[in-house]
């Protein structure tokens, strides 16, 4: 009994330098939120395409622009559902995953383009959700994937999981037809 | 830089409650000893009221949050000492590195009870102690963060990001532990470390509460420091 107060004042000292220690924050790994599209075969195996592949993000959206006239006047102007492309990812050699980010708009058109060999599109539904967790964090934009459709050079597509977040996880499967080699 | 400086207060809060332990090693022996024994202990032993004044330091020394409560605790057998904890807390901060506003204002309780480490021992001028409390917290809170550009596409769709009104509950527990010592008369001083577990929260679609009264920032898991004045009541 007698030593509880060198007891208690050792776990005085302790506690306050942990309390100190101890103020921190969590922010999610990821200020953007990227989807993440894995390639595979007809087999569900992974492929990666034998050419050099850039990702294109397109949307459409009403842009401004400003027309200087003849007179040296400047008129503002916008012009409706301007396609916006933006290039992602640009010439990556044996790409088997990969992530972009999607547009705030609710529609975002992915484009493979495959060296300039062959383009296929994708495009995604999406809704958008604005999100706050902590005033040192930042905010951030979230997605739903609500429709997937694609042109013909693929297959099919699958969400794996329609939730586009900072949380890094497989949100889309492309399947394309690869010629089995013996 | 306001962390920090709540960091030094917490430390001299601490370290000056230190300077009150030595009256346990020299408080009066022996001579009481034998008496305690032989008394018969009261089962109602008083009622003690108390405010919290650590999270009103900090705010007058600067800090966005500010934080106070009103104590009320009964001892029975001068070993169970049920309590009650009414407080208020209030944020309105302006991120400098992210430009975010949050503002929240609300009342919090807390139920719970200590246990009385010393109980056998009424002669020291005071004792340690451990408990437990239940939190919660109904509030409202607003953000406003700037407007949100499309980082990628060109930059051509903007969002407003604002959220007004939000309202929320909380639910979360304590673990207690701490010390109390009289100073004169029937006032009382004393600190006590909490850790604090959460329970739930209301999440909304788009916002989370960042700053919950009563609990602190919404974390898992948090340490906090109060310190307390206290006055026995005499009834």
């Amino acid at each position: 009994m007698k030593r509880l107060p060198a007891i208690f004042i050792a776990i005085i000292l302790l506690a306050t330098f942990f309390l100190n220690s101890c103020e921190g924050e969590s922010c999610p790994p990821n200020a953007l939120a990227y989807a993440k599209f894995t390639l595979v075969n007809q087999h569900g195996k992974a492929v990666a395409p034998t050419v050099p592949a850039s990702i294109i993000g397109q949307m459409t959206a009403d842009v401004t622009v400003y027309d200087t006239l003849d007179n040296g006047q400047i008129v503002e102007r916008i012009v409706e559902d301007s396609i916006i492309s933006d290039t992602l990812i640009n010439k990556e050699s044996n790409m088997s995953t990969f992530k972009v980010p999607l547009s705030y708009s609710n529609e975002t058109t992915i484009i493979i383009d495959l060296d300039g060999v062959q383009q296929d599109y994708i495009t995604i539904k999406h809704n958008n959700t604005p999100y706050f967790m902590s005033v040192d964090c930042g905010t951030m934009m979230f997605h739903e994937a609500t429709e997937v459709t694609h042109s013909n050079g693929i297959d099919s597509i699958e969400i794996v999981n329609p939730n586009i977040d900072n949380y890094e996880k497989e949100n889309f499967r492309i399947y394309y037809t690869v010629a089995d080699t013996q | 830089m306001k962390k920090k400086t709540s960091g030094y207060i917490i430390q001299w809060l601490i370290l000056s409650s230190l300077l009150i332990c030595p009256m346990y090693v020299f408080a009066q022996k022996g001579k009481d000893k034998d008496k305690e024994k032989t008394e018969k202990v009261k089962i109602y032993q008083g009622t003690t009221i108390g405010v919290g004044i650590a999270g009103l330091g900090n705010y007058l020394l600067g800090s966005d949050i500010l934080t106070g409560e009103v104590t009320l605790q009964a001892n029975f057998l001068n070993r169970f000492l049920p309590i009650v904890e009414v407080g208020y807390g209030k944020v309105n901060t302006l991120s400098d590195a992210t430009d975010i506003r949050y503002k929240t204002g609300s009342p919090f309780y807390k139920v719970g009870m200590d246990y009385n480490f010393f109980h056998n021992k009424p002669h020291l001028p005071g004792f340690l102690f451990g408990g437990l409390r239940y939190g919660f917290s109904s509030f409202v809170y607003d953000v406003d963060g700037p407007t949100m550009t499309d980082p990628n596409y060109g930059g051509q769709i903007q969002v407003p990001f604002s959220y007004h009104g939000v309202n929320t509950t909380a639910h979360w527990l304590e673990i207690v532990g701490g010390m109390k010592v009289k100073i004169y008369k029937g006032f009382c001083m004393g600190w006590s470390v909490k850790y604090k577990k959460r329970l739930s929260y209301t999440k909304h679609a788009n916002t989370e509460p960042w700053f919950i009264p009563g609990y602190g920032e919404n974390a898992g898991t948090a340490f906090t420091l109060s310190y307390h004045l206290m006055y026995n009541l005499p009834f």
